[in-house]
């Protein structure tokens, strides 16, 4: 059997991605003076690094061929309880943080139950729970924003080998996730849902449990996404995580993750989709552009990775064998 | 020897509007296989997917080795030992072979990792014993139909199974892959599992069964040890008297008119200057192997696929004029092999399925409305008039039995009567009597003066219906014979075998 495919289109597909990111750099490396210095990847990748992990959570979601667009506002929900039990309570920030991360699972969690036990479809449940977590935090904090301790402010801005420590962390998280998405039975089974749950249901995959782990586990990212961010910030405001969902959907897209579910990967997916958002953010900035320029880019963005993916899945059925044997 | 593994005793089950089964009991023996077999929507796929705990029977009770046992749901079914082999593929096209055979039970190490060495290694073993030559990383997205189902199997082998289950396994294999399947089977029975075995081809039941049991409208029509059931007796049990659709000798001997052609359709690596023409009321058979380049032709020139060169032109103001390839997706119906992927609209209606390529015809008059009443009377007559067991025109395609769903799709096209037709592979997974009825109705449509592009597997279908024959061979067209050429020649010039020189075309 000889496998004959597309070729040009196929790799234009396979390494889009790469050439849009390197157009990027080159862009801003010639028109922004200071863009390609250490100082300012550096500062470019710790400001990535909240959204590199919430944005890991949603891939496992989206490779489950669903959406949860409530992950950001689990992150500012979780973090507000850390932040409440901190100053109200006075936990030691270790204790609290363990409890944000609590939260987070559970936040997860009730989406999942939405989903698999009462049947909502997942984008209209993550859609109420987006409203109803931020609320519920807004309530809880009563809306001030609470400085965090010393310790905590301190983490946000302290380096290991001249790195960010949120960056390593994000980093470290990354590589586990994928391979736990390569290599691991629950990653296996978290693609299969992607290629249609009736499908999973006849092969003996335990589809519910599958898709409330996933929810479980975006809830989890999202929710140490969120500490990290606070950390940055020194303090829970109302702003938190605000749109990151969105921004976490654009960026698996441009990391060549379909919405289609069940395929694509963390790394390089989430990685490029992440980074090239960020260094757009971050060289426009450096030009002085107007900062509403930013949203417009990236709107554009999205569509024509949208668009792409869209394409390859119509291209999807034209890769044909050649049968050389004799039957 | 043989010992009773699995007993299904008076199994009923309903659903909304249709009795599938009722009180059906069903004996499987160690180290024997037994056909099961019924026209289509019998109740063999339900009675199945009952035993593989796809879904939940009404009545009845199932022993496995003497013992009572109930399954709640498809993972319960395999903890027994059961292997099934799905009619509509149960595949995941993002994944590789390997992944996609292993997904339900993977080879672990601590618990939760994947160990791939142990996988790789089963699999390999498994693709062997098929003779198969795909490699365990492919893609089933990358991977034709014939391959596909032979993944399919190879699930099913892998693990300690006891009862394998295969419903119409060889629907979409080539002769090669067939015989190995058999051997398969042969050397399963061999080790004492039983086999139950699903198909429309009767002579692979007298090939591999023991014993058979028939289904007749979701109730046992009969049965016994193979060897003393002839195939008349047989078709009897599952459709009463038919008569087979042959042609005879009767052929269109009209002077023939060109009314469609294709010049130069080339695509890198699938197509090599594919031309040929096609006349009216002609019966055309594209004849070849799997993947031999008769399906890709056909959805070439539906527009389905992007070509490197094509030019079809067609019979207009009394000569052939260049045609563009809307022009050919509004006029040429296209009936597809891979109808729950390229053909039906399963959440939908049966009416709505059938009307959806005649909608231009059933509006009110002067508007843009459809006219339900008429789509309605539509598809009641074509329902009717195809046979089809559904229990109202609203029904919903999904919940037909696979062979009610191909017809589903004849019924569209015939409904919008084109001028010209392509088929490819209209009968696969049809009962005899449907079979026939199809035969007939290709014939009559000649008749009235539709030509039609055939492609079928099945030599003796397309020795009695095709006055003219192109024989495809790794995507060119290396022959082009008139009706009265002997089945040998075909086949062996199909497989190149035979010397196709002296007859290629100019
Ligand atoms: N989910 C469902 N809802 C309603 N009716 C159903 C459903 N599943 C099957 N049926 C009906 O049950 C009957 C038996 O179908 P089944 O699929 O068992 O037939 P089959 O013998 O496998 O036929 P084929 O040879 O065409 O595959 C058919 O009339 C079918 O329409
Ligand atoms: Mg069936």
């Amino acid at each position: 059997m000889k496998l004959k495919q597309l070729s040009i289109k196929d790799s234009l597909f396979k390494y889009g991605f790469y050439v849009i990111l390197f157009g990027v750099i080159l862009f801003f490396t010639f028109s922004a003076e200071y863009f390609l210095t250490f100082a300012n990847i550096n500062s470019l990748v710790h400001a990535a690094a909240p959204m590199l992990i919430i944005a890991a959570g949603m891939a496992f979601v989206v490779f489950t061929g669903k959406l949860d667009i409530s992950l950001g506002s689990i992150a500012y929900l979780s973090t507000c309880i850390g932040a409440v039990l901190m100053k109200n309570l006075g936990f030691p920030p270790a204790a609290a943080f363990i409890i944000v991360l609590l939260s987070g699972i559970v936040l997860g969690g009730i989406n999942g139950f939405i989903i698999v036990i009462l049947k909502v479809n997942p984008l209209i449940t993550t859609l109420g729970t987006l409203t109803a977590f931020r609320g519920l935090g807004l309530i809880l904090t009563q809306s001030f924003e609470i400085r965090m301790p010393e310790a905590v402010r301190a983490f946000g801005t302290s380096r290991i080998l001249g790195v960010f420590s949120d960056v390593w962390l994000a980093l470290l998280l990354l590589i586990l996730l994928h391979f736990i998405h390569q290599k691991a039975v629950f990653g296996k089974q978290v693609t299969a849902l992607g290629n249609g749950e009736e499908v999973c249901l006849r092969l003996g995959i335990r589809v519910d449990r599958t898709i409330f782990l996933t929810f479980m586990l975006a809830g989890f990212l999202a929710s140490i996404g969120g500490i990290v961010s606070m950390a940055q910030i020194g303090q829970s405001t109302t702003f938190l995580g605000k749109g990151m969902e969105f921004t976490a959907v654009a960026a698996i897209v441009l990391g060549g993750i379909s919405l289609f579910g069940g395929e694509g990967k963390i790394i390089p997916g989430v990685l490029i989709g992440v980074l090239t958002l960020e260094l757009i953010r971050n060289g426009l900035n450096h030009l002085g552009a107007n900062p509403y320029l930013y949203e417009f880019v990236n709107g554009g963005i999205i569509f024509t990775a949208m668009s792409a993916d869209a394409l390859k899945a119509r291209l999807r059925g034209q890769v044909i064998l050649v049968s050389d044997e004799n039957t | 020897m043989s010992s009773t593994v699995l007993k299904m005793i008076g199994i009923g089950k309903s659903f909304p509007g249709v009795r599938a089964l009722h009180n059906v009991t069903f004996t499987a023996y160690a180290g024997e296989a037994i056909a099961l077999l019924g026209a289509n929507g019998a109740g063999k796929s339900t009675l199945m997917n009952v035993l593989g705990g796809v879904i939940r029977h009404d009545d009845g009770k199932l022993e496995i080795q003497g013992k009572s046992v109930e399954f709640k749901n498809p993972k319960d079914a395999q903890a027994e030992g059961i292997a099934f082999v799905h009619q509509e593929m149960a595949l995941l096209p993002t994944m590789t072979v390997m992944d996609n055979m292993f997904i339900a039970d993977f080879p672990k190490r601590w618990g939760a990792i994947i160990n791939r060495t142990e996988m790789r290694n089963q699999c390999t073993e498994v693709l062997e014993r098929l003779g198969c030559r795909i490699s365990p990383d492919n893609y089933i997205k990358n991977l034709g139909t014939g391959d596909r189902q032979m993944v399919e199997i190879g699930r099913a082998l892998l693990g300690n199974n006891r009862i394998f289950i295969f419903d119409e396994p060889t629907s979409s294999l080539t002769k090669g892959e067939k015989d190995n399947l058999i051997k398969v089977i042969e050397r399963l029975k061999r080790e004492g599992m039983a086999i139950i075995y699903i198909t429309h081809f009767l002579s692979e039941v007298y090939d591999i069964c023991d014993r058979v049991c028939v289904l007749r409208g979701g109730e046992v029509a009969g049965g016994g040890l193979i060897s003393e059931v002839s195939m008349n007796k047989l078709v009897r049990m599952m459709v009463g008297d038919v008569k087979i659709g042959d042609r005879g000798s009767e052929r269109n001997t009209a002077a023939r008119k060109p009314i469609f052609q294709v010049d130069e359709l080339n695509r890198r690596g699938v197509l090599e200057n594919i031309n040929f023409t096609l006349n009216k009321g002609e019966i055309l058979g594209f004849w070849g192997l799997l993947g031999s380049g008769r399906t890709e032709t056909a959805r070439a020139i539906m527009g389905l696929d992007t070509v490197d060169s094509l030019k079809i032109s067609t019979w207009k103001d009394d000569r052939l004029t260049e045609v563009s390839t809307e022009f050919v997706q509004h006029n040429i119906g296209l009936i597809t092999e891979e109808r729950r992927v390229d053909g039906l609209f399963l959440p939908m209606s049966v009416s709505r399925n059938m009307s959806m390529a005649n909608l231009r015809n059933i509006r009110k008059k002067h508007s843009a409305v459809i006219d339900r009443k008429r789509e309605a009377e539509l598809s009641r007559e074509f329902t009717d008039r195809l046979n089809i067991k559904i229990t109202s025109i609203e029904q919903k395609v999904e919940t037909l039995s696979g062979g009610n769903q191909q017809k589903v799709i004849l019924g569209r096209w015939l409904e919008v009567n084109p001028d010209i037709l392509i088929m490819d592979e209209p009968t696969r997974g049809l009962d005899v009597s449907a079979k026939a009825e199809i035969a007939r109705i290709i014939v009559r449509l000649a008749k009235e003066g539709t030509s039609i592009i055939l492609i079928s597997s099945e030599i003796e279908e397309m020795m009695s219906l095709c006055d003219r024959f192109l024989v495809f061979n790794k995507g060119r067209i290396i022959s082009n014979l008139e009706y009265g050429v002997s089945q040998e020649e075909l086949v062996g010039l199909a497989a190149g075998t035979a010397d196709a020189s002296k007859r290629v075309m100019a």
